[in-house]
């Protein structure tokens, strides 16, 4: 059974005599114990997908139910029992530490004198154990590096114990060893809390690795879901972000630039540097064909090319330059 | 600029003044009087000669303020050469500030004129001093005569604020404040006509202080609290 | 298993003894307040008056009926202010938000101003009761004003700025007032709006008191709210706070709170912005449940403070001019303190 389940869902955003439609006829499904990453270009509705499955906007049609019951009939109090948001707003709180701002996440339970009870202690324990927080449980977050906080963000949504935590961008403007590590983390939860957990994310490289499913949303043909690498090999992924500049390449999951390609060359030899120099050639502009007549060779010592020997491809490029 | 006067007198607080400056290139000349910065009573009294020439009348101005200037100093001599000078103390606690004439006031210049003991005489500041009622109650719970009270009744100044019943003054219903005289338009001339008339002024000051000097006086500005 | 430095680990009992060190301050600063004066009264003669056993009247008199209201009305004052500021700045999220930014005791200006330059009654009993009156219905009035506009708004920052006009479009008309009026009635005005502790008597701390000890009460089970709204209000409704509800309490407690003062003793600034970072700097947390009763008492103290300063002389100093005074370097010894 799905934690949260959408059915025929129209999402957009309603003035008084207007109405914007973003996406209409959505069927998703949320289940306990995955991850699962929402992608898609700009404006294709993602935050609007993320704000309207937490409650925080209206629909504009369609059902979305939450534990079988729809959301409708949840209070925001209660909504918060089930929902955990991570968003990408800056913190910046004075005197607060680590612990003291994953004790917010247990907000909801709370007397509203702020007494707070054994087991929501050993809640926020738990959650900044999870984060690997632990040795920075004193700290103030002002002195965290942006990772850290972005952790404390998440051991936070641990402690509120809800069944779902939505992130919006949970990997915005952190370094790459912390993108990783968040992914990673973010999954590893997902697996061992048992909670539902959804991201909305343009980290494509990353979410195809750890997520375990992806939804993957376009402007006008609505949202594909599937296992990360289904969508890839039954071609979705090139679909979706077709472009005349880059295009999705199947072999290496990544974006690959479509460089104006003007002269050729024959490269031969087999080994991983091979994958490498052919980056390298279309970056100035140099496709590889078989019926090329220059010819280059990979070797153990470097790129043999007429006679001579290069030991790098920077050596390499200059002499084709 | 409706009224098309023939001039326009104005106090030359700012000489720069931009509707001064509007009024003159219509054609209309602007006269300064600078009577608030004398420092005396006859002084500022004086100025009505100037005035006058404007409407030449000076010989009549000179004549009228021959007249106030004597009877003043006349009324002064007389006055200062009393042995006992009664303390005087003004004003009222207004949200804990009791502004007290200072020393080269017109007031002080008053009291001391008419014969008073003012404690702040020798100070040498022209405005008030912005006192705290516990200073005044230091200085003058002792005093005789309270001038220049604002209020009314006895009864609403201890009302008001009961620190005012501690004052000899009030006890002894000593206290006199300077609305008798209201003009029709309910201003009260003690503003307006006290100031070309420091005779008048005098006398009323000094019949408080000392009846005995100025027996028949009818006082003009002045009038005592009633309980 | 690691060794944490001693100054990581937080000492509960530390918040106590500091609690407890403010707290015989303002005690200390309370006797001082009543003892020192123009009128030097012996230590001895203060406790024998309040014993029933004084002899001076004068003594008594000034004992009872101006100082004892006054240090009362500095301890309210003082605390109301903070607390206001308190609660503005994390509303707001903004360190600089003060008790008057949301206009309110502009509107207790308009209310003081009217009376005075329209009518010019002031002297006389009747006459400051009218003006506290006119006072509390101009705040009472702007803050209407904002509770209503504080539904239609989205976020904090559009209230706060029209919070702001409306403290603007007030002072403009009292701008005009006195633009009209005659010197005497804006001298008094001008008094007025310097702030004055002396000016309430026992009969104004009848009606003042409870309205502020309600409003601290009222303040303190707001505490977990506030904790709530830390983060920004976006993270407030992900934890189940009804942001609307939340901004109205708020918005009326803090007139409720800075609006009184200020009908009875005119605006005091500073207070209110330099006490809570006092507050912070001295307990080093974000919690409400500290930083409330901290800025309770540490505003008590500053004003009690301000207030010892300004009789020293002979000379009263207005109450406003001397906050200020103090409260700006404090502010600016904070934040460098914190780079």
């Amino acid at each position: 059974m799905p934690i949260l389940s959408t059915d025929s869902l129209e999402i957009g955003y309603a003035k008084r005599k207007s109405r914007n439609l973003v996406q209409a006829d959505l069927n998703l499904k949320l289940f306990q114990g995955e991850m699962v990453c929402l992608i898609g270009p700009n404006g294709s509705g993602k935050s609007t997908l993320m704000r309207t499955l937490s409650g925080v906007q209206k629909s504009l049609g369609g059902k979305i139910s939450l534990d079988s019951q729809d959301i409708s009939r949840f209070s925001q109090k209660e909504l918060a029992l089930m929902i955990a948001l991570v968003l990408t707003d800056k913190i910046e709180v004075d005197n607060a530490t680590v612990r003291d701002v994953v004790a917010l996440g247990q907000h909801p339970y709370m007397h509203w004198l702020g007494g707070m009870s054994e087991k929501g202690k050993e809640k926020i324990n738990k959650a900044i154990r999870l984060a690997h927080l632990e040795h920075k449980k004193f700290t103030f977050i002002n002195e965290l590096s942006d990772g850290e906080k972005q952790r404390v963000m998440i051991a936070k949504a641990l402690a509120q114990d809800t069944p779902l935590i939505f992130l919006d961008e949970p990997t915005a403007h952190l370094d790459l060893p912390s993108r990783v590590d968040i992914m990673l983390l973010l999954h590893k939860l997902a697996h061992t809390t048992g909670k539902a957990i959804l991201i909305s994310t343009h980290e494509l490289d990353l979410a195809l690795q750890a997520g375990d499913r992806i939804w993957l949303m376009s402007e006008n043909d609505g949202i594909e879901t599937g296992v990360p690498e289904d969508l890839v090999l039954n071609g979705t992924f090139n679909q979706v972000f077709q472009n005349e500049s880059y295009h999705f390449n199947t072999t290496n999951g990544n974006f690959s630039m479509n460089y104006p390609l003007t002269k050729k060359v024959n490269l031969i030899g087999d080994n991983m540097r091979m994958y490498w120099t052919l980056r390298a050639l279309a970056r100035i502009g140099i496709s590889v064909e078989p019926d090329a007549g220059t010819k280059i060779e990979i070797t153990d010592k470097g790129w043999t090319m007429d006679k001579s020997l290069y030991p790098t491809i920077e050596s390499l490029l200059k002499a084709l330059a | 600029m409706i009224l098309k006067p023939n001039a326009l007198m104005m106090s030359g607080y700012n000489q720069a003044d931009a509707s001064a400056q509007r009024i003159r290139q219509a054609g209309i000349p602007v006269i300064y009087n600078n009577e608030w910065k004398e420092t005396s009573l006859l002084g500022r009294a004086e100025w009505i000669k100037f005035v006058a020439e404007f409407y030449d009348k000076a010989e009549l101005a000179d004549s009228i303020f021959l007249e106030i200037e004597t009877r003043y100093n006349e009324m002064k001599s007389k006055a200062m050469h009393v042995e006992k000078k009664p303390g005087i103390m003004a004003g009222s606690n207004f949200r804990g500030t009791w502004y007290m004439p200072a020393g080269r006031s017109f007031m002080s210049e008053l009291f001391r004129d008419a014969g008073g003991d003012y404690f702040y005489q020798n100070d040498a500041a022209t405005g008030s001093l912005p006192l705290n009622v516990e200073t005044v109650l230091k200085n003058f719970s002792d005093t005789d005569v309270w001038l220049n009270c604002s209020f009314s009744t006895i009864d609403e100044l201890v009302k008001t604020d009961s620190k005012h019943a501690l004052f000899r003054p009030v006890k002894e219903n000593r206290v006199y404040n300077f609305n008798k005289r209201f003009l029709p338009s309910t201003a009260n001339d003690f503003w307006e006509s006290a100031i070309a008339r420091p005779d008048l002024l005098l006398g009323d000051v000094i019949a408080i202080l000392h009846p005995e000097i100025l027996p028949d006086w009818e006082l003009v500005y002045a009038s005592r609290l009633s309980p | 298993m690691t060794v944490l430095p001693k100054n990581i680990i937080p000492c509960p009992h530390s918040s106590f003894r500091r609690f407890g060190g403010i707290i015989f301050f303002l005690m200390f600063l309370f006797l001082l307040d009543l003892a020192w004066g123009s009128i030097r009264i012996p230590i001895t003669d203060v406790f024998n008056t309040f014993l029933g056993k004084g002899s001076d009247e004068i003594y008594s008199e000034i004992l009872i009926n101006f100082r004892l209201p006054k240090a009362i009305t500095a301890i309210l004052a003082g605390s109301a202010l903070s607390v206001s500021g308190l609660m503005m700045q994390t509303l707001f999220r903004n360190p600089l938000a003060d008790p008057y930014v949301l206009g309110v005791s502009s509107g207790a200006s308009l209310g003081a101003a009217l009376v005075m330059m329209t009518t010019g009654i002031i002297a006389g009993s009747a006459g400051s009761w009218i003006v506290v009156i006119a006072a509390i219905a101009g705040a009472a009035l702007v803050m209407m004003l904002v509770v209503g506009v504080s539904f239609k708004v989205q976020s904090a920052v559009s209230l706060l700025i029209v919070g702001i006009m409306f403290g603007t479009i007030v002072s403009s008309i009292v701008g005009v007032l006195q633009y009209f009026s005659n010197p005497d009635a804006i001298k008094l005005f001008v008094m007025w709006n310097l702030g004055s502790l002396s000016a309430v008597t026992w009969e104004h701390l009848k009606i003042l008191t409870p309205i502020i000890l309600i409003g601290l009460i009222l303040t303190y089970s707001l505490q977990r709210r506030l904790d709530g709204l830390l983060l920004g209000e976006n993270y407030a409704k992900g934890l189940g706070i009804s942001i609307v509800q939340t901004r109205i309490f708020i918005v009326i407690i803090t007139s409720l709170l800075s609006g009184a003062v200020t009908a009875f003793t005119g605006p005091i600034g500073f207070v209110g912005i330099a006490v809570p970072h006092i507050a912070r700097g001295i307990f080093k947390t974000a919690s409400h449940r500290i930083l409330i009763p901290a800025s309770i008492l540490l505003g008590a103290v500053l004003i009690l403070i301000c207030d010892i300063v300004s009789q020293i002389l002979a000379y009263t100093l207005p109450i406003n001019t001397i906050s200020s005074l103090f409260g700006a370097p404090v502010i600016i010894w904070i934040i460098l303190k914190r780079r």
